[in-house]
């Protein structure tokens, strides 16, 4: 299964994918949504991470087969997704878009949902309390949704995409406009999912939402693969660009004419207000050993070092911006 | 939540552990359609276009009850035109109900409620022709 698809890069056995983009296109008219996408996403919880128009939400709606790629092949759970309506049994979607049947109750919504999966009216009945119990809204299931909070109607969308069980879930930005205690919670049903051996593809645009769910990230920007792995391998692909790092000293003047005698320092700046100096370099390691040494010669003793770099939200901002 | 099955994720599909659990009528069942049609009802009733359907089919026979009640002594010329005049609304049924049909459709899209029908095991033609019969 799967030959026509290229092997990981990064693993050295053959990783079975649970989503597979194959040279995969997708353009509305003239603009592109997705740009020859090929990835294959492993088991377990995966970002996916991107500004808005990165084409996250297409690629989510490629995944759940309500778009056809205009080029390339889709494949979820080793089947072709687009005419396979049986394969939606097994994928869960949690939309962006905050649509509701405004009318229908939280129960009636998520139970409606799981007959539309194809459960019986009392399978439908013990899925529907189970999984408005497990997003935190059985208390208020029997209310209109119309009349809910934010934070109530992502629950009540994710409690939909989990009511017939599935194998894959696909949440498009959960976390957005929720407060923080529905962050929280929603977090903590995310991760727990992933702990009980469910897909979870999450999209956002909030790098720091992601690096708590997990570690294994996918970066799109432009309908492109920017990078995708785990992230202290997104941060090995970084460190082959300028790294920029802030050095605090008093004596900062005399310590910018030191470092600039280093051959892999390709910058400096000043910055007279901090007392410190921005360095650039595309060896960070290399730099960071040397510094214990810097410090310890009179004059340049640095009190303190930190790099601009060193967060996932510059990773990305970086990233995508390169 | 239920626990996760102990399935390769490659095999999940054709497992009889998650076919069973997934799976449960095999195909596209009558439950997916069936819910469908009740759901496609039940906006309909929750719309106003249903509001205007009925003043449609209602007017004739209150115009005719209040010639009635006003003017016993009506002409048979005009009770003859309240007559037929009952019988337009039933004339315009296939337009109505192919514009009530797509107004539904064109609803979804505009709200984007439609994903939630896009996803479920429900093959594409048998959503629009459930969507589209209805009326």
């Amino acid at each position: 299964m799967h030959s026509e698809l290229p092997r990981e890069v990064n693993g050295s056995a053959e990783v079975k994918p649970i989503v597979a983009f194959h040279e995969v296109s997708k353009w509305y008219g003239n603009v592109i949504g997705i740009n020859k996408l090929t990835i294959r996403i492993p088991a377990g919880v995966t970002g996916l991470l991107g500004p808005n128009g990165a084409g996250k939400s297409t690629l989510l709606q490629l995944a759940t087969g309500q778009l056809y790629p205009s080029q390339g092949t889709v494949r979820v759970l080793g089947r072709q997704v687009w005419n396979n309506p049986s394969l939606n049994r097994f994928i869960g979607l949690c939309p962006e878009q905050d649509a509701f049947y405004e009318w229908m109750t939280g129960w009636d919504f998520v139970h409606t949902s799981a007959r539309l999966s194809g459960l019986s009216r009392a399978d439908a009945r013990e899925a529907a309390a189970r999984t408005l119990y497990a997003v935190g809204m059985t208390k208020n299931k029997d209310r209109a949704v119309r009349g809910y909070s934010k934070g109530m109607r992502q629950r009540t969308k994710l409690a939909q995409a989990l009511v017939h069980d599935p194998e894959v879930l696909f949440l498009d930005e959960p976390l957005t406009g929720t407060d923080p205690v529905a962050r929280r919670d929603l977090m903590d049903i995310i991760q727990r999912l992933g702990g009980e051996g469910k897909s979870v593809l999450v999209s956002s645009h909030v790098l720091h939402e992601v690096q708590s769910l997990t570690p294994n990230i996918i970066l799109l920007n432009h309908g492109r693969l920017v990078a995708e792995g785990q992230v202290r391998e997104i941060r090995d692909l970084i460190d082959k660009y300028p790294h920029h790092i802030v050095l605090i000293c008093d004596e900062y003047r005399k310590l910018a004419g030191q470092v600039l005698t280093w051959e892999d320092v390709e910058g400096v700046k000043v910055l007279p207000k901090e007392k410190g100096l921005m360095v650039e370099t595309r060896q960070p390691d290399a730099f960071y050993s040397r510094l214990p040494e810097l410090s310890l010669e009179a004059g340049t003793a640095i009190k303190e070092v930190y790099s601009d770099d060193d967060n996932l939200e510059a990773v990305f901002k970086y990233l995508v911006n390169k | 939540m239920k626990s996760a099955p102990s399935v390769e994720p490659f095999d999940v599909t054709t497992h009889p552990e998650a076919l069973a659990r997934n799976h449960p009528s095999g195909g596209f069942g009558l439950t997916a359609l069936w819910t469908l049609y009740v759901l496609t009802l039940r906006q309909h009733l929750h719309g106003k276009r249903w509001m205007v359907m009925g003043v449609l089919f209602l007017l004739p026979a209150g115009l005719a009850i209040i010639v009635r009640a006003t003017s016993p002594d009506a002409p048979s010329i005009v009770l003859e035109f309240l007559f037929g005049f009952m019988f337009i609304p039933q004339a315009l049924v296939p337009l109505v109900a192919l514009l009530y049909a797509t107004g539904m459709i064109q609803d979804e899209q505009e709200e984007q409620t439609m994903t939630y029908l896009l996803i479920r095991p429900i093959p594409k033609w048998a959503l629009y022709t459930v969507r589209c019969w209805l009326p």
